[in-house]
């Protein structure tokens, strides 16, 4: 049974297996300890979700192809004032471009479904690259929110960092400051960095998991 | 249940826009800084502040309470203490003179918000929350000026950073206790009667790295078996704010089954929240029971 459920997790989403497990242990009304033993959804330590995506250029994006590479996960919405805060500060931008400078791939990824805030096509995925001077990667689109529910992703900005074996090893918010204030941008504790600079040296990340603050991604 | 906190300088907003109101005997305005760039004052969007005392003055030492309501537009909320998932609480910081007390603002149970997969707890419509102060315990005769500063999001689908300032101008009165505000004191206790209340019964906590299971003794003798619960965490992170939660009851006790949150790796020694019931006995309204449990043996390390 786990193994069956970790391989729905990314052809159903993990809120479905999740869902799912949660009914499973209902109705047979096993004591916790024992029921449920395989979770779902993403885990510091463990293989990253696998997916595969599209980018907003047509070109397919499969995890699993980026093994040696370190990877950086942004979930986005542009419309939220969350993510406004990190891009009109230009804080976002200057992450995206120390990261890739240094060799990690950044994928920023749209799970709006269609529709809903900040919801776009390719050309104005690309646009909004263009017009505020981002450099990720690659912007990927995810308008079924496949990729955004097998990690979990709750926010925008959600931010998950993957080290070169494929391992999970920062999820959570871009940093300490939960507000909308680009004021904030300055002071506050940056995981993303932390967590890169903390491969980049060979070190333990030290804040692994913290919570993740924005706007809900807007799935269906 | 209530801490009283000193209260020290908090900063002051410029007030960029005053609408001046008057409930009572106490003259309040309430002002509206614009949080967006270029600093235009403006109304905040879908939600308006009102705040005001059940005391028209004050005499020396007294305690009195201070109501702050957010109206909230159709298909908007705000967010409790713990927003769930996404979104963020509502901030609330008072400027007020020496020797002012501010307890802890109390809000009412929250209601659920289901979106997709995600979860969020908040307040729709109209939100009072309760703050209990009191006075110094000796003053000449003036004027009690105290100034909040409260700061919300709001989301339907998108979300508007919101902020306003309020003020309250409490006519001190050295040598006599206070009047109160008889209409302002009624809506008050009617807001206070919907607070979470202390739960009246231990609760212990099992964990294993999936779920949580809340032990809370004897609520089925008061609750009444297989009446409806449901969990909020107070802290982020310990629960699955979407999962099912589920419920048994055992020989008087319940036992809440959660599924452990983004923090299900890391040792939990207690789980603090509101258990809130939708019993017929207790009324159509849910009734929110505040809760803290600790761990029964020391946390599995994992």
């Amino acid at each position: 049974m786990p193994v069956a459920l970790r391989s729905w997790t990314v052809g159903m989403g993990a809120w479905h297996a999740l869902l799912l497990a949660a009914s499973l242990a209902a109705s047979l009304a096993i004591a916790p300890a024992t029921a449920l033993a395989e979770d779902t959804g993403p885990r510091i330590g463990a293989p990253a979700p696998d997916f595969s995506g599209t980018d907003s250029n047509g070109r397919t994006v499969k995890l699993h192809d980026l093994r040696g590479e370190i990877v950086v996960l942004e979930w986005s919405n542009h419309e939220c004032p969350f993510v406004g805060k990190h891009y009109r500060s230009g804080n976002m931008q200057a992450l995206q471009k120390d990261a890739t400078g240094h060799g990690v791939t950044w994928l920023t990824i749209l799970s709006s479904a269609p529709g809903t805030q900040g919801s776009v096509t390719a050309a104005q995925a690309n646009e909004l690259t263009a017009s505020r001077g981002a450099s990720p990667t690659a912007v990927i689109l995810d308008p079924a929110g496949t990729i955004g529910r097998a990690y979990g992703a709750r926010t925008t900005p959600h931010m998950f960092v993957i080290d070169k074996t494929g391992t999970l090893v920062y999820m959570g918010g871009i940093d300490d400051r939960a507000t909308t204030d680009v004021a904030d941008v300055a002071g506050a504790r940056n995981y993303v960095r932390l967590a890169l600079t903390a491969l980049a040296d060979g070190t333990p990340v030290r804040d692994p998991i913290t919570r993740p603050y924005g706007c809900s991604v807007k799935y269906r | 249940m209530l801490q009283w906190l000193t209260a020290s300088g908090v900063r002051r907003t410029d007030l960029l826009a005053r609408i001046t109101m008057a409930f009572g005997a106490a003259a309040l305005a309430a002002s509206s800084p614009s949080t967006a760039a270029g600093g235009a004052a403006s109304e905040p969007a879908h939600v308006r502040l009102e705040v005001f005392t059940d005391h028209r003055s004050i005499g020396p030492g007294e305690s009195f309470r201070v109501a702050i309501v957010q109206h909230i537009d159709r298909g908007w909320h705000t967010y409790w203490v713990n927003p769930g998932d996404a979104g963020l609480a509502t901030q609330i910081d008072w400027t007020v003179p020496q020797g002012y007390s501010v307890g802890a603002a109390e809000w009412p149970v929250p209601a659920v918000f289901r979106a997709g997969p995600l979860v969020s707890y908040g307040y729709a419509a109209e939100v009072i929350a309760v703050q209990e102060m009191r006075a110094p315990a000796a003053f000449g005769a003036g004027t009690g000026n105290l100034s909040v500063d409260v700061k919300w999001l709001v989301c339907h689908e998108s979300c508007i950073p919101g902020r306003a300032t309020a003020h309250i101008a409490l006519e001190e009165t050295p040598a006599t206790a206070g009047a109160v505000d008889p209409a302002a004191m009624r809506r008050i206790n009617a807001a206070w009667r919907k607070l979470p209340r202390d739960a009246p019964w231990p609760a212990s906590l099992r964990a294993d790295a999936t779920n949580v299971e809340l032990v809370i003794h004897g609520a089925g003798s008061e609750l009444g078996a297989r009446t409806p619960v449901r969990f909020l965490p107070l802290q982020w992170g310990q629960i699955d704010n979407a999962a099912e939660q589920v419920a048994a009851w055992t020989a008087g006790d319940l036992v809440l089954t959660l599924r452990r949150g983004d923090l299900r790796d890391a040792p939990i020694g207690t789980v603090e929240g509101l258990l809130v019931t939708t019993s017929a006995r207790a009324g159509s309204e849910g009734r929110g029971y505040r809760l803290r449990a600790a761990a029964t043996d020391p946390p599995t390390p994992h």
